[in-house]
């Protein structure tokens, strides 16, 4: 990921006209050939990364994709593209907070993955039955998608009591769990858990916000430099398995050498 | 989740590891702060294993001590910047671009380096 462009300021400004789609590459089979059609690479092969702008049908390239963003040369760059490109939708498109479906990764284990890249809490939505969780997203959804918290947390859905097996005493009943990822995402451990009856609860009115609130002032993401990173990755025999093969050449020799394989 | 060759190489081969003994394992490397005290923990494993180990009760009380040992690193708290706002899922993000109308930033990475999790 590049965070020498999408952490900019002017481009997560100008991110908020948009829809924004980050997929974790090799993580569904469907998802990396749509990817793969955007993008052809010299080895014909999905590489790791791949960057574009695309027509709200998804059909239509806006702009040159490729690898990364480095095509606009600058952050700034970019945002002016995204800001002319969004100018052109502006009299149909409805605002980045009328949002009502949750941004959800595929799985809670994904999820902490991702959180921890990122360096952000997980919301997880702890649901059995379609019932509560509709109850539980109609609550949350106007508060992940307000100009305070968008952007702010990673979401995720637990349906089985297995899907939190990750996440240190955690307890499948009806609720929202706000949660820390470790430092390789393959665990987390419980900020606040927001029960269904407090946030059905009239006396209640603020019991997600304020949860929200604590965890974004409060949050402290752990981690490590990055060479420091992955010596202790693979010094703990931690290796991520992906969904799909990972058919970059580049990135599957870097990882022989460093696992001296 | 494999025992961590780490963990393989400070206990003796004959304590054998039940799934929640691994994820037990995987919670406590997973918490940061290891470095600055694994010299330490590896000496106290040193000394001990060929006496006291081979029980549930003394694999969960090393557990126990590990994970205080190595307990999460302090980082100072802060403000969580602005940042994009993502959709996790192809199918999810066509959705609201359809509904709403509005084009699409689309970028996607490996949320692992090397084969280890938790990086770009």
């Amino acid at each position: 990921m590049d965070r020498s462009f999408l952490s900019i300021d002017r481009v997560v400004e100008a991110s908020r006209q948009f829809v924004c789609v980050r997929l974790a590459t090799y993580e569904d089979k469907q998802e990396a050939e749509f990817l793969k059609s955007l993008f052809r690479t010299r080895s014909g092969e999905l590489e790791n990364t791949v960057f574009a702008l695309l027509s709200p049908d998804g059909r239509t390239r806006l702009a040159r994709a490729g690898r990364g963003p480095h095509a606009f040369r600058s952050a700034s760059g970019l945002a002016s593209e995204m800001n002319r490109i969004a100018d052109s939708y502006l009299k149909t498109a409805k605002p980045l907070w009328s949002n009502t479906s949750l941004p959800y990764m595929k799985s809670v284990e994904l999820a902490l993955n991702v959180a921890a890249c990122d360096r952000l809490p997980v919301v997880v939505v702890v649901a059995a039955s379609a019932a509560d969780r509709d109850r539980l997203e109609t609550r949350l959804s106007s508060v992940a998608w307000s100009e305070q918290f968008g952007g702010k947390f990673v979401y995720a859905t637990a349906a089985k009591k297995s899907d939190l097996k990750p996440i240190t005493k955690s307890v499948f009943d009806p609720s929202i769990l706000l949660v820390q990822p470790g430092v390789f995402g393959l665990t987390a451990e419980i900020l606040h858990q927001i029960p269904l009856a407090d946030i059905q609860s009239k006396a209640k009115p603020a019991a997600i916000s304020a949860a929200f609130q604590d965890v974004a002032a409060d949050f402290q993401p752990q981690f490590m430099d990055y060479r420091s990173h992955i010596d202790l990755g693979i010094s703990l025999d931690i290796d991520w398995k992906t969904k799909i093969p990972v058919t970059d050449r580049q990135s599957i020799q870097a990882k022989q050498r460093a696992r001296g394989q | 989740m494999q025992v961590p060759s780490i963990a393989r190489s400070i206990l003796p081969d004959s304590v054998v590891f039940s799934v929640d003994t691994q994820l037990a394992i995987t919670y406590v490397i997973d918490g940061g702060g290891f470095w600055c005290r694994f010299q330490q923990v590896t000496r106290l494993f040193r000394a001990t294993q060929h006496t006291i180990l081979g029980t549930n009760v003394m694999r969960q009380t090393i557990l126990a001590t590990l994970a205080f040992l190595l307990g999460p690193a302090a980082v100072d708290a802060a403000e969580i910047p602005n940042r994009i706002a993502w959709y996790g899922s192809l199918k999810a993000g066509l959705a609201e671009a359809s509904r709403s109308q509005r084009p699409i930033l689309l970028v996607s990475g490996a949320p692992h380096c090397h084969g280890v999790s938790g990086v770009w």
